[in-house]
Order: C-alpha cells, then structure tokens, then sequence
C-alpha cells in the first residue's frame, strides 16, 4: 500500500497551525492514527498553547495551570477538560421526564474539604478551578456579629486542574485583619482578573457597609505565580450615604472599575485613577435580576426589559474619590442609553436569579412562564433562552466614519431567542426559600446549572444521603429537537445530577465544582465547611 | 503587472494589488522594486497557483491583515467559515493541502487560516480509524505501541 503523498508531505509546523483550529479532544484521535502524526501531538509546546488558548477561550485565570511544570498527560487533561466535561454531561444526561431516582448521578472523582474558621462572608472558586477566595471571620457568628471579630481574606490552592484534587491540605495565602466586623454590617466582595501589567492577577474587591450607611470599599490585588504570593491593597474608597442609608447590595468589578450598586444609584468607582461617577436611575418594576459591569457601560437584566447605560461619555462628569464619596442628596436621574423591550411578559413570566458576581456578553439565561393556578410539583412550565449580546459582534469595517459606526454598535444589544422548552416546576421553584442560581454553562452545550431544592423529592439514587429530602443540584441544558428548522426553536431540556446540597460555586472547564459540606437533611445547612468535587478523572 | 514563473515552467501575469495579498511577494517587490523579471515559484505547480490567484483575486480590494496578530483575537477562535472560502475549500483533498502549502510558502495569512480550519472541521468528532480513512493515512504502529498509546489515552474515553 502506497504512503499517501499529503500526511508527511506536509511540515510539522503546518500540521500544528491545523492542530491549533481543531478541537483539543479530536487532537488525540489524530495523534493515534500514526508515528508521525503521534510525535507531533506529542509536543508539549503545542499543549502549552492549547493550555493558553483555552484560558483565553474559557475566561480562565491563566495561573491555574502551571503549564512550565505540567507534564504531557497533565496539559492534555487541562486542555480536553471541558469539551470531556461536556461530553461525559451529554452521555448521561437523562430527558426531562427522567424520575430523579432513575436520573444519572455524575461521579466525582475526587473531593476536598475545606474549614475556615468560623463565619464566612464569601466564597468562590477563581475560573480555572485551581483556587478559591474565602472571606470570613476568625470568631463564632454570633461573635461576629457582636463586634469582636476581624476580617480575613485567604486564597486556598487546590492544584493544577487536570490532576486529582490532593489529600493533604492545600497551601493557603493568608491575609488577615482587613478590618473589624461589627453588629448589622453587611459585606459584598467580587473578583476579576487582570493581566494588565505583568502577570495575570486576581482583583477582589470588598465592600464593608456599617449601620450608619457608610460603605468602604477597598481593591485587592493577589499574584499567585509569585513564589511568596503577595495581597497588595491596592485602592480604598469611602461612601458616606447620608440621604438613604442604602447598604451595597453588589459590588462588581471590571477591568480598572469597580460598581457599587446602592438601591437605585450606581456607583462606578475607577480605582486606578481615582474617581467616580454617580448614576441614579428608575428602574425598579418589577425587579433587577442581574446587572453586568463592562469595559464601558452597565447593563441591567430585568423583568421589565434590558437597560444599558455607557460609561465613556460620562467621564466628564466623575469626581475624585480621594476625599471620599458624600451622597448627601438625590443625584440627578439618568435614564438609560438604551433599552431593549422585553418579549415576555414582564407580570407573567420569572427570571431566575444568576450566579453571584459579574457576567460577560454574550450571556444566556432562561424566562420561565409560570402557571398561576392548580399548581403541583409536576405542572410544566414553559422556559424560553435568550441570549444578550453586542450588535454586530464585529463593527463592519468598511464604513466610512468607522470610529463614529463603532461607538455606536457598541451601544447596541440585541437579545436572541435561543429556544423554549417545556420543564416541569419541581426544577425551578424551591422549597426552603433557596435561591435558584443559574450559571453560565458550557459554550459547547450552551449548558445551564440549577441549584434545586427537593422536599418531595425521591432520591434513592443517591448513596449515603438522607432519603427524607434535601437540597440538591442538577446541571440541565436544551438540545434542539429532532432536526432543527429555522423558525423551530423549540427544545428539549435534558439533565443530570451533579451532587447533594446547593452548589455555591462551580468551574465547568476545570469540571471542579463547590458546595456545603455538612448535613444536607437540616432546613438550614451548617456555612462552616465546604466541599470542592472534581468530577475528572 | 507581475510575472510568475511556476514549478511547471507557465508564466503568470498578474495584477499587483491581487498579488500583493502574498506577503512574500509583497516583500519581494517592495525589496527589488519594478522588474520584468519574473517571480519564480519552485514550490507552486501552476493548477495550484490558478486556485490561488482566484482567492486573492476575491478578495481583491478588501484591507490586507495588519502583520502582527491581534491578542483579543485568538479568543474568537470558531470553525466558521465564510461562505465563499467554503465554496473555495470544497476541492479534493490533494489540492486543499497544496492549497495550505502554497499559502504557507507564499504567506497568505488568511488563506492558510482557512485552509488550516478546513482541515480541523473535517477531523471533528472523528475517531482515529475514521481520520486515517479519511486521510488515507497507514496505520505504522506495531500492535504492542497501538495498544499502549491506547491505553496512554484511556481517560479520555466516555464513560
């Protein structure tokens, strides 16, 4: 049999450029057809580059992957985890009709355990699934709340994804005393990352309201590839809210900016130069779901439609935050730039609450029509997915005054009909008053997890958990139905459980995932420890 | 007009703003400046040229690719191809990886992006037998190296 001309005709670097545009799990199948397409797919550079891709790809924090001390098996495991995360999701997953009991469990592989002392204020795995933010107190809750107890901040390091999560302690960076907690304060924090300058960094900010209405707020900066990572405080501000007393009901930070959402004003606070800009605005019918912080403008997801509002053409106006901020009256309000008309019906339709914390464009989420009379458990609701993004995704290049038509696209938000699908409410109401949480999935599935209470639930196919009922959740995505026409939207939801009690926090393209630890059968779980599952093996 | 001089000895006139979408060519010239003398293309054959010259003929007119590549770029990585190059890219096999070659010789950037994407899309989802029919591909391994690269690769396997 003659060795066809074109495989080894073609140079290695040019097969690794084709490598690059292919999906990393096919990159094994082609590394097994032959020797030499095996030895260049065994180069670790070219793994290091789909590490790198991925992150980029996944919104990742690039330092998870430690991609100079990782082996060959290592990368290729950190680079097919979410497309193998998806594909072992796909395999499992059961259509909506599924009894729980008869639903698939994904496995965990490996789980960790992890104790702060006392009252926790925030925790969250970093996008990458290698570490964790926890922000808590070191005394008892209810010393805590009497005023004798000071704040700390701790980064714990899981280990590189792609590898188990290890038996022993993980290393933990400790910074303490960031402040004193005292009775009634409440406290909001968030993070992004950064590679602005120098190493990717971990930005997490804080927000610490007294009972006077005065909110501090301070960023910190964590460089984990450092050998000694360092907290370096990089910026604090002080709001001293007189004319309502409003505690920060979410802190969002993006890029240089941080967003103090006080009821109805919008702070945007530019840490780096030190100023900000005071927006009041009225939307308030029926509810905020989500608002998202961009590189320029503030978007808000509500029942009653999509509100934006550009930040750029207010620089004008910000103030300096170094003598800190006084709203010691109204500001003047500020209607949105622009606003998108919901098609759904803002009294009859339900938006779920999202994941904590700042979301990208393009963002997906879900309306649920909701029946008002002869509810049960098993009544199907009608979901719809949408998806919010810029239009067009790219500015046309060819117009004249190109500047002026990219300003304005980049004002322009279109919101697209994804699909419907049929659900039954047992997936989306919750007993126990838990908040259902959403979270972006997986761009191949277009996945979304729900964190779903179960009271009436059978969940005998859970091993070792209390029979009687208790929170669990489930990870759930809509695949098309039958052959998908263009005006067919419809879908069909599918499912698998992922694990007892809610999740907190989850990384899909690390297939690590965070939740309570504890007894699952109490009204109220214990918040003193958490579990991280890794479900790749 | 810019004389090119294939691997099978034909002789290629061509506009230089169609060229000019080859990087090398574009040097090249910039480099020597105007000459009668042609370009020779010892790597091109001239069915393989004609193909190209179609795709820069194209996209004649439309801004030649900035030389360095944008960073934001890389996280708009997608297998999607525009309608004309796939109408472009639909030849048989030899021709589309002496289309990627000559694109790669000759530093047509965006071609050997298409080209590299065309490839990619038609391994997806593919398993190894399946790739080495599709690309004629003989299976080299001895049995004892085919089974412990299987076996390297067990964790990747749905389960």
């Amino acid at each position: 049999m003659s060795q066809p001309q074109h495989i080894e005709h073609i140079p290695a670097e040019i097969w690794t450029k084709i490598l690059v545009e292919a999906e990393p799990i096919d990159i094994l199948s082609v590394g097994q057809t032959c020797r030499y397409l095996h030895n260049i797919t065994s180069s670790k550079d070219l793994w290091r580059g789909l590490v790198n891709i991925m992150c980029t790809k996944h919104d990742l924090f690039r330092p998870s992957y430690p991609v100079e001390q990782m082996t060959l098996i290592q990368l290729q495991r950190a680079t097919v985890g979410p497309s193998l995360f998806a594909r072992r999701l796909q395999h499992r997953g059961a259509s909506f009709g599924t009894p729980l009991s008869e639903a698939s469990c994904l496995k965990s592989v490996s789980r960790f355990i992890v104790s702060p002392p006392r009252a926790t204020f925030f925790k969250q795995l970093v996008p990458g699934g290698r570490f964790m933010v926890l922000i808590y107190a070191s005394s008892m809750p209810m010393a805590a709340l009497a005023g004798t107890s000071s704040l700390t901040m701790e980064l714990v390091d899981f280990g590189p994804p792609g590898s188990p999560l290890p038996s022993e302690p993980a290393q933990r960076y400790v910074l303490p005393n960031l402040g004193r907690v005292t009775h009634g304060m409440s406290l909001e924090a968030s993070f992004t990352t950064t590679s602005q300058s120098g190493p990717e960094t971990l930005m997490v900010g804080l927000a610490m309201v007294d009972t006077n209405g005065t909110c501090v707020a301070s960023i910190f900066a964590i460089t984990p590839t450092r050998p000694a990572p360092s907290f370096d405080r990089l910026a604090s501000a002080t709001i001293t809210n007189t004319f309502s007393r409003e505690t920060v009901q979410e802190m969002l930070i993006c890029e240089e900016n941080a967003l103090l959402i006080l009821g109805n004003t919008f702070i945007v606070w530019n840490f780096t130069e030190q100023t900000c800009v005071v927006i009041h605005h009225n939307v308030t019918s029926p509810m905020i779901i989500q608002t998202i912080l961009t590189e320029d403008e503030i978007i808000c997801i509500a029942t009653s439609g999509v509100y934006q509002w550009t930040l750029s053409d207010k620089k004008a106006e910000s103030q300096s935050t170094s003598e800190g901020i006084l709203l010691d009256s109204l500001p003047p309000l500020r209607f949105p730039d622009a606003v998108i008309l919901p098609p759904w019906d803002p009294v009859k339709y339900y938006i779920p609450q999202m994941a904590s914390g700042n979301h990208k464009l393009p963002l997906t989420f879900d309306v649920f029509a909701i029946p008002r009379e002869r509810r049960s458990p098993d009544t199907i609701a009608v979901g719809t997915r949408y998806t919010l993004q810029k239009y067009p995704s790219q500015p046309t290049q060819h117009t004249s005054g190109a500047v002026h038509s990219a300003q304005l696209h980049a004002r322009r938000l279109t919101l697209a009909l994804e699909h419907s699908y049929e659900v039954p409410l047992r997936y989306i109401m919750m007993p126990f008053g838990l908040r259902p949480c959403l979270y972006p999935g997986l761009s191949t599935l277009k996945g979304f997890l729900t964190s779903s209470g179960t009271a009436d639930w059978e969940l005998n196919g859970l091993p070792g958990r209390s029979p009687n009922g208790f929170p669990i959740s489930l990870i759930y995505w809509i695949s098309p139905q039958t052959q998908r026409r263009v005006s067919d939207y419809t879908g069909g939801m599918r499912f698998v459980l992922l694990g007892p009690g809610p999740l907190l926090s989850w990384c899909p393209a690390s297939s690590r995932c965070l939740f309570y630890h504890g007894n699952m059968s109490l009204p109220i779980p214990p918040e003193t420890a958490f579990e991280v599952f890794d479900y790749m093996s | 007009m810019v004389l090119l001089l294939t691997s099978d000895n034909e002789m290629f006139s061509v506009a230089e703003d169609v060229i000019k979408r080859s990087a090398y060519i574009k040097n090249m010239l910039e480099d020597v400046g105007e000459s009668d003398l042609p370009i020779p293309l010892p790597n091109v054959e001239s069915n393989v040229l004609v193909k190209i010259l179609e795709y820069c003929e194209h996209y004649r007119g439309e801004p030649l690719p900035a030389s360095d590549v944008d960073p934001a770029e890389i996280g708009d990585r997608s297998l999607d191809i525009a309608d004309w190059d796939q109408k472009y890219m639909a030849v048989d096999q030899e021709m589309l990886f002496e289309i990627i070659l000559a694109a790669n010789y000759l530093d047509i950037k965006s071609l050997l992006d298409v080209g590299c994407k065309t490839v990619a899309k038609m391994m997806k989802g593919k398993s190894s037998e399946e790739i080495r029919t599709l690309f004629n591909i003989a299976n080299d391994f001895t049995p004892e190296e085919e089974a412990q690269i299987r076996k390297e690769n067990a964790w990747a396997e749905c389960r």
